[in-house]
């Protein structure tokens, strides 16, 4: 199996874990990794010790390569020297900015790692490829958490076309179908997160798992309102709350900003600096409040992102889903995942030769 | 040689459809252009005021081409009172082979076209649409994703998760309706599932499309993030590109304007001297986000016989990544 992308980290199959804060873990990271994908935790909702112990954790799992996703600018900052020190095979960064990326290339490259940057728009893919990135992730529409405006089937293709490293797509992946479509599009293969979670190595409460298989594709809804940056999330009863209330309450604005300071291990200033850099990430058009306000939004996010995931709570807490949720009918293991996902893009190929020739 | 089920259920040589365009962009000559390259060109019938000029356009283009073509009534609310009837039996009474229905359920008018024997195709925007067209005797859905000019539905589903989930919801054929512009979009969508593709936005731009050449240049402009969904407060969720005049609509939307205040603005006569003159400032101008995908004016049959060559080029390079290993 040869893919830009199994080459680049020497994989055995072009599926990648997406790193989701809370939701991958080093058992589950591990677990993709040994089934021949590439395993990324995500470790922005670590410390840096935790960051450690689990980095460690997943070197005990498997001998494969895997990767750590930090999302910048909103604190993993304080995380970037441990993962560098540590040697990950490969860093996958979303968000950030030049003077926050630059430097963090330059630091994985003079280990041997490799990069991985995570984008929406064409112009950041541009520039994460000019400042050095060895893939890019396409996020498309259809994706849980942070995403832009525009669908897979247009923007995989759109990237693809305008720039040279490999890309891989991300957003409404859930089978071989869609890796036979990724691949068509010009991508080097897949991330899946929803999928790959809502598996039985995934250590999050069975009623997480069990709101992925039952919610259908129309279940989902994008807006700034629950962290400050369009997000795709489960459209519950905590959801349509945050939905109507236009400005959050100062009494749950200024605790939830408390928690996240306690969380993310900010100082201060840190804190202010993640609110001045969330001001400038405005990923989708429109998308995003300035400032403080987007600040707390995020941490009210925050906190309500966890409640779903830690708590198990998928009614009160917000859930980061996809729209890929309505192709999830089952729990299986991420072993039997990967390679139904793999046995169905052969056959669909197989098929295709016989549609079109060639 | 090409065979998918619904070039066997159209008799059509290659599965890809010219979808219907508004505003008096598809007439005889890009419709027969269509079909004559081994597609399949569709009339919009509302484009035309009467069902009288409804048949003598569907005449014109009999003379043009001798290969199917299809014929769509939009059941959307218009400004104006439309006997629908009138126009299905119009395209009946002239032998149209194909009809397709969309903006509403076909229900009332499914009995006149199966006892014409008419095969009908369906837009729809979710699963359980498609599943309700099915249970009718639809014969082909075309399922229209987030990313599509024209009306999706609000769900806002795109290609990727919407065509999969039709095509497990039903049996007939499934037809993919916005995302797709070239050879690339159209294997993903057959890899998806879907036996088909229909596209607007590409042919619009095309050589043989009489939308002013300024109209056509400017869509070579645009990227994948210039256009947006408007008219969601009028439940009339249209994607439109991106100006000043349609951020203003969209602004007015959200401040609560009246569907009096906001039609005059949208009326399909601005759209029309639109595409006569190429003068986009005063009118709300639909295109799919593939728009940025969209790089040059060809032919129509350019543009067919491009998809399916690369489409063969696409193949062939999936193949030798030889998935398993």
């Amino acid at each position: 199996m040869k893919t830009r992308m199994t080459e680049l980290f020497g994989i055995k199959y072009p599926i990648m874990l997406s790193g989701m804060n809370w939701l991958t873990t080093p058992k589950l990271a591990a677990a993709v990794c040994n089934a021949g994908g590439l395993g990324v935790l995500a470790g922005s909702h670590y410390d840096a010790e935790g960051i450690r112990k689990a980095i460690k954790e997943i070197r005990e799992l498997t001998d494969k390569p895997f990767g750590i996703n930090l999302t910048l600018g909103v604190g993993a900052q304080a995380l970037v020297p441990v993962v560098i020190e540590e040697k990950v095979p490969a860093l996958n960064y979303a968000l950030g900015r030049p003077p926050e990326i630059a430097p963090l290339i330059e630091a994985v490259h003079g280990y041997g790692g490799k990069v991985i940057g995570t984008i929406a728009l064409l112009r950041h893919a541009l520039r994460s490829e000019q400042l050095g990135a060895d893939m890019l992730i396409i996020t498309g529409y259809e994706a849980a958490s942070h995403s832009g405006n525009v669908g897979a089937l247009v923007l995989v293709p759109q990237i693809t076309e305008a720039v040279k490293v490999p890309c891989i797509g991300a957003g409404g992946y859930a089978d071989g179908k869609g890796l036979a479509a990724a691949l068509a599009l010009g991508a080097e293969g897949i991330a899946m997160g929803s999928r790959l979670a809502a598996t039985q190595e995934a250590e999050v409460a069975d009623t997480v798992k069990e709101t992925w298989v039952k919610s259908s594709e129309e279940d989902t809804v994008i807006d700034p309102a629950f962290d400050g940056i369009n997000c795709r999330v489960l459209r519950n009863k905590a959801a349509e709350d945050l939905l109507k209330k236009k400005s959050l309450p100062l009494f749950d604005a200024i605790s939830a900003g408390l928690h996240m300071k306690r969380t993310l291990n900010l100082s201060w200033p840190e804190l202010l600096r993640t609110a001045n850099n969330l001001r400038r990430q405005q990923i989708g058009i429109g998308a995003g409040q300035r400032g403080l306000a987007s600040m707390m939004r995020f941490a009210v996010g925050s906190r309500l992102f966890s409640k779903a995931t830690t708590d198990g709570d998928p009614v009160n807490g917000i859930l980061m889903m996809g729209q890929t949720a309505g192709r999830i009918k089952d729990i299986p293991t991420v072993a039997e995942v990967i390679e139904r996902t793999i046995a169905e893009a052969e056959e669909i190929l197989e098929s295709m030769k016989a549609k079109i020739g060639s | 040689m090409f065979k998918t089920r619904l070039t066997e259920l159209f008799g059509i040589e290659y599965p890809i459809i010219q979808g219907a365009l508004g505003g008096g962009l598809s007439p005889a000559e890009l419709v027969s252009a269509v079909s004559n390259a081994g597609g399949l060109g569709t009339i919009t019938s509302l484009n035309y005021p009467t069902s009288q000029e409804l048949q003598e356009e569907i005449k014109k283009t009999k003379s043009m081409t001798d290969k199917p073509f299809a014929v769509n009534v939009t059941l959307l609310p218009t400004m104006r009172p439309v006997n629908y009837e009138e126009y299905f039996t119009a395209a009946i009474e002239e032998g149209v082979a194909i009809i397709e229905t969309s903006g509403r359920s076909p229900e009332p008018y499914m009995k006149l076209l199966k006892d014409a024997k008419v095969k009908v195709m369906h837009k729809v925007g979710s699963a359980r649409h498609a599943k309700t067209a099915e249970r009718l005797g639809v014969d082909a859905v075309s399922v229209v994703s987030f990313e599509a000019a024209g009306h999706p539905l609000p769900d806002d589903v795109a290609a990727s998760v919407l065509i999969p989930a039709c095509v497990d919801a039903v049996k007939i054929p499934v037809i993919a309706a916005g995302g797709i512009a070239d050879a690339r979009g159209f294997v993903a969508a057959l890899a998806l599932g879907a036996e088909g593709v229909l596209m607007g936005t590409r042919f619009t731009a095309s050589q043989e499309c009489i939308a002013h050449p300024k109209l056509k240049e400017w869509f070579l402009q645009l990227g994948e993030a210039d256009t947006m969904i408007v008219h969601r407060s009028i439940n009339n969720t249209e994607r439109v590109v991106r100006t000043d005049y349609t951020q203003k609509i969209l602004e007015m939307e959200e401040k609560g304007a009246t569907l009096e205040e906001i039609l005059p603005l949208i009326s399909g006569e601005k759209v029309r001297n639109a595409y006569n003159s190429g003068d986009v400032t005063n009118a709300v101008i639909t295109a799919g986000q593939v728009v940025g995908l969209i790089h040059d004016i060809p032919s129509v049959k350019e543009i067919i016989e491009g998809i399916i060559s690369e489409a063969k080029l696409i193949v062939q390079r999936l193949h030798n990544i030889e998935i398993g290993g």
